[in-house]
């Protein structure tokens, strides 16, 4: 395919009649035809300037076989810029089938449809790529899909494991509706973060739904400076990438840190208890309600108050962390920033305020955003960033160097998502209209462990086990009724049967669940097989078990004997997909349609000819089924590549 | 060429670093290539232990079973039992020399006491469910930075003991555990492999539609998957890896030597108490016979969170400890009759112990920090208590190890790998925060150590 480079100022193929107003006095009602004509040329040109805009700067037809990848925007500078100055060559764009399923699963977690691929690579429209992503970023699974990612980032959960106060069922599930809504909404990260910080009251109310982020920093078997400091630790880590935190609230850097981080190194105990206090007037009230134990709908819940007075005091001598003691005569912290700002009326109003606007806020999110995309993040662990080591223009003294792999890269990125209005799709749109995004994963002629870090070709990731699960939903069309639990196990009285306990209505997908002890319920019966078989996909607890992409025999057994997920969508009798497949008499044509299904592309000459010849071997319908349960079990329908 | 940590990749067969490697090259060039897990890219230090003292461990044991009682049992009325006139009849206290047992409740393991020992001055740190269940499982406080990596002691121990993939079943099998802490930072090789025996086979590790259909299948799919499963993909290393677990996963199916364990009849079932617990301790006792690379197995029993009722006969504790006793009991006695019992160390406990003394309003009890803990095999002294409670077994009055203190469950952890000759002092440093990971942590200047005493 040719390449199609349009330089910017190309005006002289606009046609000349463009820059002729019409005439004078000719209006609709004078002259319609040359008022319509006029106005027609006009859109027609103007139409024709954009186009040719656009394909300049987001079409992405494939390269020519040795041309270098095309640069759309700053990530390709940065990206193809080091390439070059390393003497490394990239890899080939990907083919239009490996784009489209792994935007696709990249962008809303579904794997796309054949007749989806099929359009896609028929058309010859030159902005094809930046049309389908367009599609992905206002796509309602979009909702879902960064739903859960936000949710894995801030660990919410039913009841986590170090916990005193716990969000219970009911407080998950607020917040789970909430953020998808927010999502929807397409609002800024700023404002949704802001609103988890700075919430509160009842945490089941829906209104109050951003207020168990809160509720998650409960610090159990602790005084409460602990759950002071658990706050301080989520915040920092999820939203800032300043995980190192968690080690400063125990001891100050030195003597500690120097292995990894030069900012931690001069941070003290008493700088991140300053920090902490922004949360010491915080208050968990367990809610007793007046009826006694069982049964009332506000049972577990928590009052997220704040109180009028308090400070971070120095006066702890058990618990989670190290004695806590006076600092010369300092008893009683009040809260600063790590900037020095001390905060003043509403504190934890204070500290949300600092923290959106803090530098590292917008370059945490674009570094977990790039990592989301690209595998690796420009700085990786993404929750150990190091101010000291951020800035090219200050770079950090030997023999320390600059923390990202591309530094420019991450700060210009961090810029465009502030100057965006922190806007997850826009941040996600420039990320994936780049050719760094879009190389493909295959290499030639060698691959060398020295080119991961430069992003030389695309990484493969296996999809997620709610992408899993949903791919096998969708390419078979047979819909499982999944619901999950609605109250907690304790406002219902006990002798409830589990089966008729409150549930949601039925949804088909995975990705609409809003935790990992997720759904409960199967066509309306208790039922753990959904969740065994996501677990066994590693989806993580968000808690005690992270979720992970790494393979285990137990996978294996699941896509080739799970008779609740698997087997009974590859029947003929049970999946609307199949049953369409077997009237088409061509069996080639039947492999491509199924491949094209399953796994998002054609068959390769050898796939074809050996699955058209297992027709010869069993019944037809026998034959369908068998080539079902291999596309599943293929490695390449697990992975978005 | 150098990284941008200056580290020079091209010559790698040389360097020394590479002399105790506790990732096999192979698995890390696989990672590299396959990109999954960003931080297993970038090293940033050798990879390379350090051990902290000179330690001998006991080193008598191949194997462990961990039998974690969630819900915390009530001490009181079992490992350190104490009497008053709330102890019901139906315990039937006996002396067995200087140790107290309730023959009643647990009559086939007091005929076992000569293999068990009791560690009687042992303390929880939490008595918070889900925080000290994972406290015992990874060994270490679960809010501590470090536990968002740490393994489990079962991936540990994996890790140390483990053929690798030369092994037909994984080294570290959990039964009966919904979920729970996995490998952490190490490989998955090293993951749990979850089962819930019950008698007829593993989960998913048969077909539905029969072996003539399911080899049918597979033979289609390697042979049409063939480009993908060379073990060169250009997809890199992630693909390779997923073909592998397929082949070990085939490997478990239809195979008679696997069946064996996982396949045991009514008549076999009765014999160990017919309950999930019984199935599961029967499984424990056929994975070590069979010998197929297990070394590691958790057995995981729920119910002990006894708030109300707990003396209900027929019900609550005397319901429970019935199932326990009519597992574990035939379990010490076929290791014994196998001659595996003196290399298996046998560890029972729970999150916590339970509040003593007279119940609480319900006729139950409570979360408390005081606990016991059963241990049995590895040729451990049995017969005896190490440690003694007040009359209530509300405290510890004589902590009964060279420690002079509480146990706690890093000691117990230390104790585990110990036995089994792993040096419980080791200090790994390929883990991603790069701080070092301790096999058993320090914590404000405490050294948690094995109890040795078990064996003297």
């Amino acid at each position: 395919m040719a390449l199609a480079i349009f330089a910017w100022a190309q005006e002289d193929s606009v046609p000349s009649e463009q820059s002729t107003a019409p005439e004078q006095g000719c209006t609709f009602r004078s002259d319609p035809a040359q008022f319509l004509n006029a106005q027609g040329r006009t859109r027609d040109a103007v139409h024709a300037r954009v186009r040719k805009f656009a394909e300049a700067h987001f079409s992405t037809v494939e390269a020519g076989a040795d041309a270098a990848p095309i640069r759309r925007n700053f990530i390709d500078d940065e990206i193809f810029g080091k390439l070059d100055a390393m003497n490394v060559k990239p890899a080939k764009i990907s083919s239009d089938e490996e784009f489209l399923r792994r935007v696709y699963l990249d962008i809303i977690g579904r794997i796309p449809s054949a007749n989806d691929v099929k359009e896609f690579v028929a058309s010859a429209a030159t902005d094809k790529r930046s049309r389908v992503i367009e599609t992905l970023i206002t796509a309602p699974e979009f909702n879902d899909k960064w739903g859960v990612w936000f949710q894995d980032l801030v660990g919410m959960t039913e009841i986590p494991s170090t916990n005193n106060r716990r969000p219970q069922i009911e407080g998950r599930n607020a917040f789970d509706g909430w953020i998808r809504e927010q999502l929807s909404h397409n609002r800024p990260m700023t404002a949704i973060v802001y609103d988890t910080l700075t919430r509160g009251g009842n945490n089941f109310f829906t209104e109050n739904a951003p207020a168990n982020f809160i509720v998650l920093g409960s610090a159990g078997m602790g005084p409460a400076q602990d759950t002071y400091d658990q706050m301080l630790v989520k915040s920092a880590t999820s939203y800032l990438g300043l995980g190192h935190y968690d080690c400063l609230l125990c001891h100050s850097g030195r003597n500690h840190l120097e292995q990894l981080t030069v900012w931690g190194t001069k941070g003290t105990r008493s700088d991140a208890q300053r920090m902490a206090a922004h949360f010491s007037r915080v208050r968990l009230n367990n809610v007793v309600p007046g009826t006694g134990q069982y049964g009332h709908a506000l049972y577990n819940s928590t009052d997220v108050v704040d109180a009028a007075a308090g400070t971070y005091d120095l006066n702890t001598t058990f618990g989670n962390r190290p004695g806590r003691t006076p600092i010369g005569s300092e008893r009683n912290l009040t809260p600063e920033y790590r900037d020095g700002t001390r905060a003043t009326g509403n504190w934890r109003a204070a500290f949300a305020n600092k923290l959106i606007n803090d530098p590292l806020f917008g370059i945490n999110f674009a570094n977990r955003l790039w990592k989301e995309f690209f595998g690796i993040g420009l700085v990786d662990p993404v929750d150990t960033l190091d101010p000291d080591r951020l800035d090219a223009n200050k770079p950090p003294a030997s023999p320390w160097t600059l923390q990202a792999t591309h530094p420019q890269l991450l700060i210009k990125l961090s810029q465009f998502f502030v100057e965006n209005d922190t806007n997850l799709r826009e941040l996600i749109k420039t990320i994936v209209h780049s050719s760094a995004y879009q190389l493909s994963s295959r290499y030639e002629p060698e691959w060398k462990v020295e080119y991961v870090p430069l992003f030389a070709r695309h990484y493969p990731r296996r999809m997620m086990a709610e992408e899993v699960h949903d791919a096998i939903v969708k390419a078979t069309g047979v819909m499982p009724q999944l619901s999950y639990q609605l109250v907690n196990n304790q406002t219902i009285p006990q002798i409830t049967p589990a089966n008729s306990r409150p549930k949601s209505d039925p949804v088909a997908w995975a990705m609409k669940m809003p935790d990992a002890t997720e759904p409960r319920f199967l066509n309306g019966t208790q039922n753990g097989s959904v969740v065994n078989f996501l677990n066994t996909f590693l989806r993580g607890n968000r808690d005690t078990a992270r979720r992970a992409e790494t393979g285990s025999i137990l996978q294996q057994l699941s896509l080739m004997n799970d008779n609740t997920v698997v087997l009974p969508k590859i029947k003929i009798a049970n999946s609307p997909y199949l049953k369409e497949l077997a009237k088409i008499t061509d069996n080639g044509e039947l492999v491509d349609d199924l491949w094209l299904t399953f796994l998002s592309r054609k068959p390769t000459t050898a796939e074809r000819s050996k699955a058209v010849a297992h027709f010869t071997k069993v019944a037809r319908n026998t034959a369908i089924e068998d080539l079902a349960w291999v596309a599943v079990n293929k490695v390449d329908f697990l992975f978005s590549y | 060429m150098r990284d941008r940590f200056g580290i020079d990749w091209s010559n790698i067969k040389g360097s020394h670093f590479w002399a105790r490697p506790q990732l096999s090259r192979r698995l890390f060039f696989r990672h590299c290539a396959s990109a999954v897990g960003g931080y297993f890219l970038m090293p940033s230090r050798p990879l390379e232990t350090v051990a902290k003292a000179a330690v001998s461990p006991i080193g008598t044991a191949k194997n462990v079973i961990f039998i974690l009682m969630a819900g915390g049992p009530s001490h009181c009325d079992t490992f350190d039992l104490k009497e008053g006139v709330w102890t019901p009849s139906f315990m039937a206290p006996t002396s067995y020399g200087d140790l107290r047992w309730p023959q009643g409740i647990m009559p086939l393991l007091g005929e076992q006491l000569d293999h068990i020992a009791l560690l009687r001055s042992t303390k929880s740190w939490a008595a918070v469910h889900e925080l000290s269940r994972t406290w015992i499982q990874i060994g270490r406080n679960p809010i501590s930075g470090l536990a968002k990596i740490a393994p489990h002691i079962g991936s540990v121990v994996s890790l140390e003991l483990g053929l690798g993939r030369k092994a037909t079943l994984p080294a570290f099998v959990s039964l009966n555990t919904g979920s729970g802490p996995d490998q952490g930072y190490l490989t998955p090789d090293h993951s749990p492999f979850y089962v819930n025996p019950n008698g007829n086979g593993i989960g998913n590790a048969s077909h539905a539609d029969g072996q003539g259909v399911f080899d049918r299948r597979f033979n289609l799919l390697q042979d049409i998957d063939a480009e993908n499963r060379s073990g060169a993909s250009e997809l890199g290393g992630a693909v390779d890896e997923v073909a592998s677990f397929n082949l070990s996963a085939r490997k478990l199916m239809y195979n008679p030597d696997v069946n064996r364990i996982f396949t045991f009849d009514a008549a076999q079932r009765a014999l160990y108490g017919t309950t999930a617990f019984g199935n599961a301790c029967i499984t424990a006792r056929n994975l070590l016979r069979a010998n197929l690379g297990t070394r590691f197995i958790q057995i995981t029993m729920g119910g002990w969170d006894m708030h109300q009722n707990i003396y209900t006969p027929n019900a609550g504790l005397q319901n429970l400890t019935r199932q326990f006793d009519s597992g574990l009991a035939p379990l010490i006695a076929d290791l014994k009759t196998d001659g595996l019992l003196d290399e298996t160390l046998i560890i029972a406990m729970g999150e916590f112990g339970r509040t003593t003394g007279s119940p609480n309003g319900q006729a139950g009890r409570d979360h408390f920090l005081q606990q016991a803990v059963l241990v049995a095999g590895a040729k451990i002294r049995g017969k005896r208590a190490i440690g003694a409670t007040d009359e209530a077994a509300r405290a510890t009055s004589e902590p009964g190890w060279s420690a002079e203190r509480d146990i706690r469950v890093e000691d117990v952890e230390a104790t585990i790998y110990s036995a089994l000759g792993v040096d419980w002092t080791t200090v790994r440093y390929d883990d991603p925060l790069g701080r070092g990971f301790e096999y058993v942590p320090t914590n404000q200047g405490v050294q948690y150590a094995p109890i040795h005493e078990l064996w003297s």
